[in-house]
């Protein structure tokens, strides 16, 4: 289990982490969202013992991971600027890595030489971006981690390979536990694969939930009201509302039965609750802490 | 489960090694030249030919031991600075930091490989070129494995302080050109800070010429200290004709430096650690050291830069007509380039050029610094003007005085010392006249001023135990002073024509006693003139006498300094002319070889020139001339309508209507036609 306790990092005096708290629970799949500047990455660099926290606590299965060799030894990380060395071919880098993760394993290396078809001989530098997110994902995985920490993990990959990548991290959750997290905003990739979501925002985790309960605690109501009724009543708690000709959708944050059971109060002609997708929840949860998408006339 | 998460990854240090190999290539290459490869060359190369086997010995061993003091400072200073770059480099990119950061070992693993890789690298390319040097050595039956050791000792040792104080300011930064800027500049900063203070105080404190540089100073310029210290010697053999017992110097010096190296390893190490990730491409990388770096940066720029501008306005505008340097120039100058060095310190912190705003606070705390430093120092106020030391506290005054001509040496008698200290209190109580008359010299049209006015200096050195105090006076006499007792030029002269003073000018060339020298003496010569040009110019030759006539002479020179006869024409306006061309070189060996010194003579050394006539030193053929007479005679020659183009002295001597020796200066008849 990941465990980040009230973690706060400055920058400059600028506080990047401001508190943020989140648990992902062991095999797991977290997806970490939150808009640009929310302090994803940073909180990605304390779990991988980049950074030290200013305060707070940062633990994997209870124990601090700063400085915490034994513990690292069962995280693999793929940062959004995967580093390697300018010269190395992957076999050079593969040998690095082999020399520091003990659990490092050949055999599924080579077992996925076939799935990345990359000639391992090849200098990484002279590979494309996907190709060499490749790499990141084939040394990662090939560690054989306990944790999977993931930061913008398949920007740059086709579609194809996405899915690939996604298969065998899955593969890895549903076969050996990895706890995985994953910082993205392709929350409509995130939404397929992860069972658990949090989202950050100036530095604060504002809300963790599976990904069930937070579906069931927002919904999306087309409603069409009787004549004379031109706007959507006061009393009714919404987050967001707009308007199609007489079709009102409304954004609650509530479950569909008391959604529905509200609205019915004022007879309307037609009352239909639709699900809310991952990108929808994120984007009217951040209109709560004025991150909405503004009406801007230029 | 295998475990690899020690404090040492072979994984790292294997990468590292292969990594960088164009650099240790590099270091390896360049000593394979300086030491097999040179070896190689004296001993098998031209020289081979016309040496002997110990002197070939000899060359081979000095140019060893040399490139382990010399060339190995060198190259420690610089490749100990590119080693450090390259393992550390990882620290100056947020990229390659994450990357390291995030494997499963500590700071200390990560930091004790890499240093690791760089010792590695070092001791294996020094122990490859001590082996092929050996066999170098042993191809030529020289064979010694002791000088390859100390030769070993010297580049290791240098290499390794140095590679480890890189080591120690590369923890500092995360912009890896800003790596060499700091090794650079922390190396020589202690000694230029102590230069520009001292430079400070000599511009603006009548009488201070700096304090000359501590023990602890140059200590802390690692560079100058070694170079000062560590040396290859050997002692010259005169038989074989060459040096022997080679050894090296100063490998106490060295010991402490590598201690030092291994404590700055530790220190570095300390300050990784608390090095955040983050200040990858940050130009400091540890917070309290950017206030170091701030306020360090501005105050060395007014120091140095602030001074070199002040210099450079005072030299064009002011210098010569303005009787006391201007302080308040002075302290402008040093707040404006403090203030420029503390703002640009603070872009290169911030990253921006808009700093005047955040800055402001710490401008003011540079130019209080630096104000405060220079009204100091400017209005005297811990009185180093007045100061004379406690005539029971000097062990032993060094001095120089120069006029026509230079003199230094050392007394440790009371009787002397009190006489220096007198003239000292009677050249404190003339600074105001003096720096007014340094004004009228400047100033005056300078061929009316050198006519009638002399120019000489005195510098002091007190030692007082474990410190030492050192002043330095330029005095402008109008000649006539000479005649009043009481006058400054008078009373130095008195003190310069003192017996004490004389014998410890002569002594002090040799670093002997008197005893000594006259015991140790092997021989001596004088110079002598031979021919005179047309076109004014003159050769001299010189005449060797054995070492019982230069013991003789040397005795006449001791009883002639006793009667008070040398020294007299130090600050007279002929004193130059007065002067003899004839100048005597004694020959004396001492532990590390034959040595010599010379001594100058006037006329008025009745008993030297006694004793040089006696033994036939001083003849027709070699005569005794002042300079003025050579002077003389040369003009006359060179009015001479040309029909040879030289004159045997000889010949002209013949001519003159009487004999000068010993009488001073003289007119002297040419014929048209000699």
């Amino acid at each position: 289990m990941i465990e980040v306790r009230e973690l706060v990092k400055k920058f400059d005096g600028v506080r990047a982490l401001d508190g943020a708290t989140l648990s992902v629970p062991a095999g797991s799949v977290y997806g970490l969202v939150g808009p640009n500047g929310a302090g994803k990455s940073t909180l990605i660099r304390h779990l991988t013992g980049i950074y030290r926290q200013d305060g707070g606590s940062v633990t994997i299965g209870g124990k601090p991971v700063w400085e915490n060799a034994a513990l690292k030894a069962r995280i693999a990380a793929i940062p959004d600027d995967w580093y390697y060395f300018l010269q190395s071919s992957v076999r050079d880098m593969m040998r690095f890595y082999r020399g520091f993760y003990p659990t490092f394993s050949m055999e599924r290396y080579n077992a996925l030489k076939e799935v990345f078809q990359i000639d391992e001989r090849r200098t990484i530098r002279r590979l494309s971006k996907g190709m060499q997110k490749q790499v990141a994902f084939w040394l990662a995985l090939s560690c054989m981690p306990d944790y999977l920490i993931l930061d913008e993990p398949v920007d740059g990959l086709d579609p194809v390979m996405r899915r690939q990548v996604w298969s065998l991290v899955l593969g890895d959750v549903a076969q050996r536990g990895v706890t995985v997290l994953i910082s993205s905003h392709n929350l409509r990739e995130l939404e397929d694969v992860c069972d658990h979501v949090g989202i950050m925002d100036r530095g604060r985790v504002l809300l963790e939930r599976s990904l069930a309960q937070l579906q069931d605690n927002m919904i999306k109501l087309q409603v069409v009201f009787p004549e004379g009724i031109t706007e959507v009543p006061a009393d009714l708690p919404v987050l967001h509302a707009s308007r199609v000709g007489r079709v009102h959708t409304l954004i609650m944050r509530m479950g569909a039965e008391e959604a529905t059971a509200r609205v019915a109060a004022y007879h309307p002609l037609l009352a239909d609750a639709l699900p809310l997708t991952l990108e929808e929840i994120f984007i009217y949860e951040l209109g709560g802490v004025d991150y909405a998408v503004k009406d801007i006339v230029l | 489960m295998r475990s690899k998460t020690s404090c040492f990854n072979g994984a790292l240090l294997r990468k590292d090694l292969c990594r960088f190999w164009p650099l240790w290539c590099a270091y390896l290459a360049i000593w394979l030249v300086a030491v097999p490869l040179n070896q190689f060359l004296t001993l098998f190369g031209i020289s081979a030919r016309y040496n002997t086997p110990i002197q070939l010995m000899d060359a081979a061993i000095s140019n060893l031991l040399s490139m382990g003091t010399e060339m190995g400072l060198w190259m420690g200073l610089a490749f100990g600075c590119f080693f450090a770059m390259a393992l550390f480099s990882y620290l100056c990119s947020a990229r390659s930091v994450g990357m390291m950061h995030s494997f499963p070992i500590r700071r200390e693993g990560l930091f004790f490989t890499h240093y690791l890789a760089g010792c590695i690298v070092f001791l294996s390319a020094l122990a490859v070129t001590g082996l092929l040097a050996a066999a170098v050595q042993g191809a030529a039956g020289v064979l010694e494995w002791r000088n390859i050791g100390l030769w070993f000792i010297c580049s290791a040792g240098q290499m390794l302080f140095f590679y480890s104080f890189a080591v120690f300011c590369t923890m500092f930064t995360g912009q890896i050109l800003a790596v060499p800027v700091f090794y650079t500049a922390l190396n020589v900063v202690v000694m230029a800070l102590c230069q520009a203070v001292q430079m400070l105080g000599s511009v603006f404190l009548y009488g201070y010429n700096g304090g000359g540089t501590p023990a602890w100073v140059r200590w802390l310029t690692p560079p100058y200290q070694l170079m000062a210290r560590l040396e290859a010697t050997g002692t010259w053999n005169e038989e074989l004709r060459c040096d022997v017992d080679h050894t090296v110097t100063g490998l106490g010096t060295l010991g402490v430096y590598v201690l030092a190296g291994l404590v700055l390893a530790g220190a570095a190490l300390a300050v990784y650690r608390v090095r955040r990730s983050e200040t990858a491409d940050d130009v400091v990388a540890v917070s309290w050291a950017r206030h170091v770096f701030r306020f360090g940066l501005g105050i060395c720029a007014a120091l140095t830069v602030g001074q070199w501008l002040y210099y450079l306005i005072w030299s064009e505008f002011f210098e010569g007509s303005v009787k006391s340097p201007a302080l308040p120039l002075a302290l402008v100058c040093m707040a404006a380039l403090g203030l420029v060095g503390f703002f640009g310190a603070e872009m290169l912190l911030c990253k921006s050029f808009r700093v005047l705003r955040s800055g402001w606070k710490g401008a003011v705390f540079v130019t209080a610094v630096v104000l405060a430093l220079g009204i100091g120092v400017g209005l005297d106020v811990t009185g180093v003007e007045t100061r004379v030391p406690d005539a029971a506290a000097v062990q032993s005054v060094e001095f120089s005085f120069g006029g026509n001509s230079y003199i230094s040496g050392t007394v440790q008698d009371p009787e002397t010392i009190e006489r220096v200290l007198q003239l000292h209190q009677a050249l404190i109580a003339g600074k105001e006249e003096e720096e007014l008359r340094k004004v009228r010299f400047y100033s005056g049209d300078p061929d009316e001023v050198q006519k009638t006015t002399g120019q000489s200096s005195v510098t002091l050195t007190y030692h007082l135990g474990r410190t030492q105090m050192r002043r330095s006076y330029e005095l402008f006499y109008p000649y006539e002073e000479l005649e009043d007792p009481n006058s400054l030029v008078a009373q130095l002269g008195t003190l310069v024509q003192e017996p004490a003073v004389q014998r410890a000018v002569v002594l002090d060339n040799s670093g002997l006693t008197e005893q000594e020298l006259l015991d140790q003496l092997t021989g001596g010569s004088m110079t002598y003139v031979q021919t005179v040009y047309s076109d004014g110019g003159w050769s001299s030759s010189s005449y060797p006498f054995e070492e019982k006539v230069a013991r003789a002479v040397l005795e006449a020179v001791l009883r002639d300094i006793d009667a008070g006869r040398a020294g007299g024409v130090m600050f007279t306006a002929d004193g130059w002319e007065q002067t003899c061309q004839n100048s005597l070189e004694f020959w004396y060996t001492k532990e590390d070889g034959l040595n010599s010194m010379n001594i100058d003579i006037t006329p008025a050394y009745t008993e030297t020139i006694a004793a040089l006539r006696q033994y036939g030193i001083i003849n027709d053929e070699r005569p005794l001339l002042t300079n003025g007479e050579i002077y003389t005679l040369s003009q006359q020659v060179a009015e001479q309508p040309i029909q040879q183009d030289n004159y045997e002295i000889l010949d002209l001597l013949r001519q003159m209507p009487s004999d000068t020796e010993a009488s001073g200066k003289t007119e002297t008849a040419v014929e048209a036609n000699p």
